[in-house]
């Protein structure tokens, strides 16, 4: 056990729980990818493909329950402070990217403001917690890269695949290394 | 200067058990924590952690709260204000100790 990581797991416990995030990796990985016509099946009518896709998403919510479950089982429970868990960081997110999205309307920059938005936010966190959370500077990268590509003339059909595959590439980076992080901190308790 | 082994004297040994300083740590970065929790941070047998938890309870470091979810027993651990001052205060010396260890292994040189 090594001292030094035993706070910030503690104080991070419910974020690094990061294996909640893989089924919405994978709706988007499946999206993406069903966008690209790397699937052999069609939907009959872009409503039904949205269907489809809400329906992934609803999926993928009740499964991250299902996981917290198996994380509160397999590692235990933490409570923190109100202003200790995921709310203050996720408003101040929501309302950077409503600024970033009100600001993109006013001006209309080449650059897509909302996604440098949360390129920054994710290179922040790779940046401030690289010691134990490098792999969010792979997720920023990607997320930059990916929302540059309008820049080089990248045609909105291939960005939309792009989009979703990057959306479900970060998910399943983030998700995986933050579990990682966990693994090598916890021990499977046999209580 | 004092050497900082000299410091070591100083230190609480109470809490600087590597077990019971763990505990705190993690207590000390929460609200509260359940028995599970601590038991897959510290790796602990069952018995060695109720003992540990029990003699910090006793030393008014922590409290103990036994609960039921869903019918199974659950023991919930917080940490009181003279655990959190005694986790704080120990992490401050430790890293004071750490930093004048640096100051005398850079000083030793030239004095030899």
């Amino acid at each position: 056990m090594e001292l030094s990581r035993v706070g910030y797991v503690t104080r991070r416990y419910p974020q690094l729980q990061g294996l909640r995030l893989v089924p919405l990796a994978v709706v988007f990985l499946v999206s993406g990818t069903w966008r690209g016509g790397w699937w052999p099946f069609s939907v009959a009518s872009h409503a039904g493909a949205r269907g489809w896709f809400l329906g992934g998403l609803t999926a993928a919510v009740v499964l991250s329950f299902v996981i917290r479950g198996w994380y509160t089982r397999r590692y235990g429970t933490v409570s923190q402070g109100v202003l200790h868990t995921g709310i203050v960081p996720l408003t101040a997110l929501l309302i950077g990217m409503l600024l970033a999205t009100w600001l993109q309307d006013q001006w209309h920059w080449v650059y897509p403001v909302p996604a440098l938005f949360v390129g920054t936010a994710l290179l922040v966190i790779g940046v401030s917690q690289r010691a134990r959370r490098t792999h969010y500077l792979v997720v920023a990268a990607l997320w930059l890269v990916m929302a540059s590509l309008g820049l080089f003339g990248v045609s909105s059909a291939t960005r939309d695949v792009v989009f979703d595959v990057t959306i479900g590439v970060a998910l399943l980076i983030a998700g995986l290394g933050d579990h990682w992080v966990l693994r090598n901190t916890l021990q499977h308790a046999s209580a | 200067m004092a050497a900082p082994f000299e410091d070591l004297a100083n230190l609480d040994r109470f809490v600087h058990e590597p077990a019971r300083l763990a505990i705190l740590t993690a207590l000390a970065a929460c609200k509260s924590a359940d028995f599970t929790y601590l038991l897959s941070l510290t790796g602990l047998a069952n018995g060695h952690l109720s003992q540990r938890l029990a003699r910090l309870e006793s030393g008014g470091l922590i409290t103990l709260e036994k609960t039921f979810a869903r019918k199974m027993p659950r023991t919930v651990v917080r940490i009181t204000p003279d655990g959190r001052r005694a986790v704080d205060e120990h992490w401050r010396r430790l890293g004071q100790m750490r930093r004048s260890a640096r100051r005398w292994g850079q000083a030793r040189p030239e004095e030899a």
